[in-house]
């Protein structure tokens, strides 16, 4: 082949353009630790990165909100002890004031101690987390129960998608437990009438409220029960989404960043060609006949 | 017959045949990094002086003509390589300049979108909460925003686009009627097979510009013309007469400019399809109404089917100021443009209390049923089947192949022109070796002519005495 000067020239700008761009290419992903930053770089892993981001921003938002319920349930729960406990003593109350021993001045002094445990039982039901009231369920901006022990809230559930299309409970209902929605006992009015019963000296009426408070007992304890379920649902499903979170960045993480070795030996290795181009292209500029001519 | 006189004569003419070809050499030297300059050969022959019974003696040496060096194998090549590497490098230029759609874009659709959607499982938990509501509307104008920034984004490529086209099409139209008249100078210049090897340089640079930007077919003719037609058969040069293009903005196609030709003999103006450009121009074309164009697309519907089933979940929930009915983003009634228009309803971002969390109106503040409505969307068959991640997974996954494609063909078509070039450099073009040799080589020849006339007159001078004498 007939070998002219352009050629010479072209070959050499071509061959060092080609080896700076490689160079250039493998500086940026070096230093920026990204082998992809436009979707044409990887069509597929652009497309990944998406669709994992999504995922892990998910995960990562069922983590928090299941967090955030669990610490929310055991300040309800924690409610729920205060007031099986007071229930308890309640009913601890009625066995003894239904013994005829004693008089109507004595249970005219335990309907004052019940007239506590009433206020004490609706304080704790209107515990707040936060600035909202937890056991009123969609009313949670004004306490669920007056000084009366009238149910002021709803029958809301809030609910936290910890997978697509699972839907698991973040609340609890007082309605049902409390009031006794749904054929229960309303244990705040089962402490109303124990309270009347001793200010009359009803035995009958005191009996009455052992069996109503017992039963009211089981409602609250049922409850907990059901918070303690919730919360190792919740504190379930937010491991489990740290899990995911992990390993969705991990997936993102291998589509979108270069591997740090792979990139340097890649750098590495578009420097050396470098200077080869240039090596070469000097010493082809080298020979001429203008040198040996005098 | 031969005498001492016509030595002399005929040595004076093979120095200045002598001369020429170094001249020859000299003017290849001097043009030895002109862009468009094919290597110069003189063609030398031997000429008879005259038969002297039935002996011919030759008649010294002159320069028959100065002939070009060109392959034509080769240059019937490059006007079809010159072509497709021009289309090709200009759609991949086009489309790796577009960043919008990087995934790595922290104020990208993807990174608004995980956001929105954190917002609303936040006030899924508390939706009462005045500061988790403005956030959420916050975060859906973050949405709207970077759909927004996609959008004009895009468009800003194919604006950007259309003023490369329309600058180049007036640099097409001074370089078809260049040609035009390089064809009349050159047929003038022809003359008893002497070729106006500078008007020929001339033409082939022009030819090669414009093939560059126009992709056109060159057919040489038998007057030796150079013809160049686009790929619908419509001439942009015959003979001596050009065409003239322009660029008009095309009320079909969001006024972005469409290519018109305006025949030589002023018929026209013929509307040429993207297709039948090539080159520069015709790559433009073709990203911008191609691959960018289906990304707009793309991106429009998915902003529209987006926001239309999030206003489907918003609208029949209620506020708790008890509103209900109300869109959460203002779009179109159709999808096209509305990525670039999609804003959230401004009523409810002045009034964040209208942001339909609750599933009734009786329902207290902390009800989030609305919320979850619209959080199912997230995970909801809403944009061709997909959820939105999906949707624009599978649009930015189309996008990047189209960019992938279009720089893996850029690189091939690229690597056969320089094949081509250097085949072309390596006939046409001028080698300083080379020219040195035939430059030493007419110096010799100059040389030996000198001592030939030397000679010459040595026995003229010796003639010349014996007369004396």
């Amino acid at each position: 082949m007939r070998i002219t000067d352009t050629m010479l020239y072209t070959n050499a700008s071509t061959s060092i353009d080609l080896a700076r761009s490689n160079v250039n290419t493998a500086t940026e992903e070096s230093s920026s630790g990204l082998r992809v930053t436009q979707p044409g770089d990887d069509p597929a892993a652009a497309a990944g990165v998406i669709i994992h981001s999504a995922a892990e921003s998910f995960a990562t938002s069922v983590q928090q909100t299941a967090t955030a319920a669990v610490d929310e349930l055991q300040t309800a729960s924690g409610a729920l002890n205060s007031v099986s406990t007071a229930l308890t003593t309640a009913r601890e109350l009625a066995v003894q004031m239904s013994n005829d021993t004693y008089n109507a001045t004595d249970r005219a002094d335990a309907a004052a101690q019940v007239g506590q445990i009433f206020n004490e039982v609706v304080a704790a039901l209107n515990t707040k987390s936060g600035d909202r009231y937890v056991f009123g369920g969609s009313q949670d901006q004004t306490p669920p129960f007056d000084a009366s022990g009238n149910y002021n809230g709803d029958t809301e559930v809030r609910t936290i998608e910890v997978a697509p299309g699972v839907q698991q409970p973040a609340s609890l209902r007082a309605d049902v437990a409390i009031t006794g929605a749904g054929g229960g006992t309303n244990v705040l009015a089962a402490l109303t009438a124990f309270q009347t019963a001793l200010t009359n000296n009803d035995t009958t009426g005191i009996e009455a409220a052992v069996g109503a408070l017992q039963t009211g007992t089981s409602q609250v304890a049922q409850l907990i029960s059901q918070a303690g379920g919730d919360m190792d649902a919740l504190s379930t499903a937010a491991t489990v989404a740290q899990a995911t979170t992990l390993s969705e960045t991990k997936d993102v993480s291998n589509l979108q960043d270069a591997d740090v070795v792979t990139a340097a030996t890649q750098l590495q290795m578009a420097q050396t060609a470098l200077q080869a181009a240039l090596a070469a292209s000097t010493q082809s500029f080298k020979f001429s006949l203008l040198d040996q001519s005098g | 017959m031969g005498d001492l006189l016509s030595i002399l004569s005929t040595s004076a003419n093979a120095l200045n045949t002598q001369q020429s070809v170094a001249q020859v050499a000299s003017n290849n030297l001097d043009n030895v990094d002109t862009p468009g300059y094919s290597r110069q050969t003189a063609n030398l022959s031997s000429s008879t002086l005259d038969v002297l019974g039935g002996v011919v003696l030759g008649g010294g040496v002159s320069v028959t003509n100065v002939t070009q060096t060109r392959d034509r194998f080769v240059e019937a090549q490059m006007p079809g390589a010159q072509g497709a590497a021009a289309y090709t490098q200009a759609q991949s230029d086009a489309l790796t300049s577009v960043d919008v759609l990087d995934a790595s874009n922290a104020d990208g659709i993807s990174s608004t979108l995980s956001q929105f959607w954190t917002a609303l499982q936040s006030l899924s938990q508390d939706a009462g909460d005045s500061s988790l509501r403005t956030g959420a509307i916050e975060s859906a104008q973050q949405v709207a925003a970077s759909f927004n920034s996609t959008a004009s984004g895009i468009s800003e490529a194919q604006t950007g686009l259309d003023s490369q086209i329309s600058a180049s099409v007036t640099q097409v139209n001074t370089l078809s009627a260049q040609l035009a008249t390089l064809n009349t100078q050159i047929r003038g210049g022809t003359v008893n097979g002497q070729q106006p090897n500078d008007l020929l340089d001339a033409r082939q640079q022009v030819q090669d510009q414009l093939v560059t930007l126009t992709g056109g077919q060159v057919v040489t003719d038998a007057q030796g013309d150079v013809n160049i037609t686009l790929g619908d058969g419509t001439a942009l040069v015959s003979g001596e007469t050009s065409a003239t293009m322009a660029a008009v903005p095309d009320p079909t196609n969001n006024n972005h400019l469409a290519i018109q030709i305006t025949r030589a003999d002023g018929t026209g103006p013929v509307a040429e399809s993207d297709s039948s450009i090539g080159g520069q121009i015709g790559g433009w074309l073709s990203a911008r109404d191609g691959a960018l164009q289906t990304a707009a697309n793309s991106v429009d519907q998915l902003a529209f089917d987006f926001a239309n089933a999030v206003n489907t979940a918003h609208s029949s929930s209620y506020g708790i100021d008890g509103s209900t009915g109300n869109a959460l983003f203002t779009v179109g009634s159709t999808a096209a443009g509305t990525a670039a228009s999609i804003t959230v309803n401004s009523a409810i971002v002045n009034d964040p209390s209208m942001l339909a969390t609750m599933g009734s109106s009786t329902a207290g503040d902390g009800d989030a049923t609305g919320v979850q409505s619209m959080l199912n969307v997230e995970n909801a068959a809403v944009s061709g089947g997909q959820d939105p991640s999906d949707a624009l997974a599978a649009l930015t996954a189309q996008f990047g192949s189209s960019t992938q494609q279009a720089t893996a063909n850029s690189t091939a078509d690229a690597a056969t022109l320089t094949h081509l070039t250097t085949l072309r450099s390596s006939a046409s073009g001028v080698s300083s070796d080379e020219e040195l040799v035939n430059m030493q080589r007419a110096q010799s020849a100059y040389q030996a002519i000198s001592k030939v006339i030397t000679t010459a007159q040595t026995m003229l001078d010796a003639l010349m005495a014996i007369q004396t004498t």
